[in-house]
């Protein structure tokens, strides 16, 4: 155990300075830094002040050695924009996110877990074609576009929610919900496939011939084999949930790190972008590596696999 | 120069106030994008300006015709070419009690000076404060600059005894209309009226007693908000919404800033550097059709930079270049292309880009086949006065009140931005920034306006128009040329 978590650590430290290394070539490859952060008309010996007081007159290795020294220190230094450690700036928005982010998973747990269930049970019968149907939509419509139409309904024509903003409980239901629309739909329709295959399984014909009730052979014998599929996707999504937190941020006005992010990118804010990278870097990794966890505690093979390949069986 | 104000006690004043029609609690203004600080010396756009002139006053500021008015200061007073003095009001107050006196001007500039470029480049100029009295002040140049008073009204902000780069963020303290009570970074900042700014401040009196500045980047959110009771000001909206605006309830108020667009010229390159070509591409755009069909109908043919009587150098008899095709046409045959011929234009993807488009496709009506070539922010900055970049871009510039910032650098054949060359126009610059009479400055600018017609450094397009959304209930408020939303009443009114 041990050797697996260390193993882990390691995966994580490795995508984070790949990640790390990325920004650093990306935010040079797009230009020169300062030109995004000063407004243009500066004196040219003024801008070389300052590009010799930010380090960047040196040469790219000894940058790159600096960004990557940064990265494992975890001081990424001041905001060229606001002069305050980078890295407060993000922890400081990164709650904010993190409660988006959450509220969105589990509301593709829940809506997209029962809709796939749902649907499963009711296999070949017009309900099931519905919210097959239901799913199918909540996949096309692209986040901005659901979240505009939330806002319409709930904030202008209803007024039963704020438009926008980060004033409260009540301030995250619609970007939620807007965030959500994607891996909800995708977890009802993996969830609800797997369910349909499982249920095709000897196993699962033994143990209604046995004569368990069929609430028991669904809940204890289907469900469990079929939702690794969907589990092991949202692993993968809280990334993706993370990015799309960006597009929805912006449409919600919302205060997380992904207005932050955007704004820096735009102003080639490195200290800001790096500590942004990084931050989301190291949480994806954790989050990946607790749904494997609870992937092993649902399916304990995987656990066995994972043991032997650990150890070179 | 002289420019002063008759001075009002804050006894007579304050009553003034009480007779002012009703404070609202509070007003929600939504904004585009947070400015990341408060520090007056790094906000660069109007969303950071707006908050910053709500807490700080300068000593002048612009007012709505666009003379430039004693705000803080009782007078402001050039009295020579290199010299300027400010005679602050006497018994302002800091919002800790503290008495604003000329120190608060020497520290100013010390704090821009040693701030980042270009504004540390813009007071470079200053070469000494002088505190001649408690509320006396002159500054020094090293060269006449009649530019500097444009520069003072927007980032000389008077500051506080103590200050360090966090708590002008965290804890600002100015003297001007509102307190600031909370940043939320990425959210909100909350100011709190300032009980003491009852005096007849030009800038208007506080509307509220409470201010909250929202950051909502989506056109659309903005409306969402003003529409469903969360935003009583809404900024920066597209004229498309206009009707949404007011039949969801609210007013729509449009004003024109201070400000223009044009397609930059680069004569450094063929075949460009004929100004035949130059005039040619001025005569082709149909300059009317675009404001009439893609700005709802907001704004002017320009026949130069200057956008309106509000900039110095406007000349109102000054006839624009007439949407002549046939002109055109003859204009590159007697150049040379008859035949036609291909460039590239560059524009910023935060910009219009069905604007660029129907640039291009006029001019390729007369035979100019254009590529346009979007470009992020940054990278569109980057590459002003690189020779090897597109000789086309469109830009707009604001405010423009006072044109020397844009033509020493745009213009001017040594400015940063440049890619024009014409001794008669860097002389006029020259002279125009050394002028210290107004109407000589403005006689000055007005014969570069000529000079840039027959020698075109731009496309002239148009001067630029602001949309905003108020609820019903604030009343009183005025939209400002410099785009600056202050949440005050009597704008100017002094």
């Amino acid at each position: 155990m041990p050797k697996v978590v260390a193993q882990r650590l390691s995966l994580i430290l490795f995508t984070v300075l790949m990640a790390s290394v990325a920004v650093f070539v990306l935010m040079r490859v797009s230009g020169d830094p300062l030109t995004g952060f000063l407004p243009p008309g500066s004196d040219p010996a003024s801008t070389e002040a300052l590009r010799r007081e930010l380090g960047l007159d040196r040469p790219l290795p000894s940058q790159l050695l600096n960004h990557i020294g940064r990265t494992l220190s975890g001081d990424f230094g001041d905001s060229w924009r606001g002069r305050q450690p980078a890295l407060d700036l993000v922890l400081a928005r990164l709650p904010a996110t993190l409660l988006l982010t959450a509220t969105s998973l589990a509301a593709a747990i829940v809506v997209g877990g029962a809709l796939g269930f749902a649907a499963a049970r009711l296999e070949r019968r017009w309900p099931a074609t519905v919210l097959n149907a239901v799913s199918l939509t909540g996949q096309a419509i692209p986040a901005f576009w659901l979240g505009t139409l939330l806002i319409i309904v709930f904030a202008v024509q209803l007024r039963v929610l704020p438009a926008s903003g980060g004033d409260g409980w009540r301030s995250i239901i619609l970007p939620a919900a807007a965030l959500a629309a994607y891996p909800t739909s995708l977890v009802a329709r993996l969830l609800s496939a797997e369910l349909v295959t499982v249920r095709r399984q000897p196993y699962a014909a033994t143990a209604a011939a046995k004569g368990l009730p069929e609430r028991t052979v669904w809940m204890r014998h289907l469900l469990p084999n079929a939702v690794l599929p969907a589990l092991a996707y949202l692993g993968v999504q809280t990334g993706f949930l993370i990015g799309g937190a960006v597009v929805v941020e912006q449409v919600f006005a919302y205060p997380g790190i992904g207005r932050l992010a955007l704004q820096a990118v735009a102003d080639r804010d490195i200290p800001v972008v790096h500590a942004f990278i990084v931050v989301v870097a190291i949480l994806v990794g954790v989050i990946g590596s607790m749904v494997d966890v609870i992937a092993v505690a649902i399916d304990p093979r995987l656990h066995d696999r994972s043991a032997r390949a650990s150890y070179g069986d | 120069m002289t420019l002063a104000t008759p001075m009002m006690p804050p006894a007579v004043a304050s009553t003034t106030a009480q007779e002012s029609p009703a404070l609202l609690g509070e007003i929600v203004v939504d904004l585009l994008s947070d400015p990341g600080t408060l520090d007056p010396a790094l906000t660069y756009a109007f969303d950071g300006w707006s908050i910053v002139h709500s807490l700080y006053d300068a000593p002048i500021q612009f007012g709505p015709n666009g003379e430039i008015q004693p705000l803080a200061a009782e007078s402001f007073t050039q009295l020579d070419p290199t010299t300027f003095e400010i005679r602050l009001r006497q018994g302002l107050l800091f919002h800790d009690g503290k008495p604003v006196t000329s120190a608060a001007v020497t520290r100013a500039v010390r704090h821009l000076q040693a701030s980042r470029p270009p504004v540390s480049d813009l007071f470079s100029v200053v070469s000494a404060v002088e505190e001649v009295d408690a509320t006396t002040a002159r500054l020094r140049c090293a060269e006449p600059c009649a530019w500097l008073p444009a520069q003072i009204a927007v980032w000389m902000l008077l500051l506080p005894k103590q200050f360090d780069a966090a708590s002008l963020t965290e804890s600002s303290v100015g003297s001007g209309p509102y307190k600031l009570d909370a940043y939320e970074p990425g959210n909100e900042v909350h100011l709190i009226r300032n009980e003491a700014y009852t005096w007849p401040s030009p800038k208007g009196l506080p509307l509220a007693e409470r201010i909250r500045f929202r950051f909502v980047p989506e056109a659309a959110t903005r409306l969402s908000d003003l529409l469903s009771g969360g935003a009583s000001i809404i900024a920066s909206m597209p004229f498309e919404q206009r009707r949404a605006i007011d039949d969801g309830g609210a007013r729509s108020i449009d004003a024109p800033t201070v400000g223009a667009a044009w397609v930059r010229i680069a004569t450094d390159t063929a075949p460009f550097d004929d100004a035949r070509v130059r005039q040619a591409l001025n005569h082709a755009v149909d300059v009317q059709a675009i404001i009439d069909g893609l700005l709802s109908g907001q704004g002017t043919r320009l026949a130069s930079f200057y956008p309106d009587e509000r900039a110095l150098g406007f000349d109102p008899s000054r006839q624009p270049f007439s949407f002549d095709q046939e002109r055109a046409r003859q204009l590159l045959s007697d150049a040379g292309h008859g035949d036609g011929l291909s460039t590239v234009m560059d524009i910023a993807t935060t910009e219009r880009q069905d604007i660029a488009e129907a640039i291009a496709a006029m001019l390729g009506d007369v035979g100019i086949t254009v590529e346009l070539r979007p470009a992020e922010q940054a990278t569109f900055n980057e590459q002003w006065s690189d020779p090897a970049a597109a000789p086309l871009r469109f830009a707009t510039w604001r405010p423009l009140y006072d044109p020397h910032t844009l033509l020493s650098l745009v213009v001017s054949s040594s400015g940063f931005l440049s890619r024009y060359s014409n001794p008669r126009a860097d002389e006029l610059i020259q002279s125009a920034a050394a002028e210290p009479d107004r109407t000589g400055r403005n006689a000055l600018y007005q014969q570069l306006g000529q000079t840039l017609m027959d020698e075109p450094a731009a496309i002239y397009l148009w001067n630029l128009s602001s949309l905003y959304g108020v609820a019903e209930s604030v009343d009183g408020w005025s939209p400002r040329g410099d785009e600056y939303v202050i949440p005050t009443r009597g704008y100017g009114q002094a």
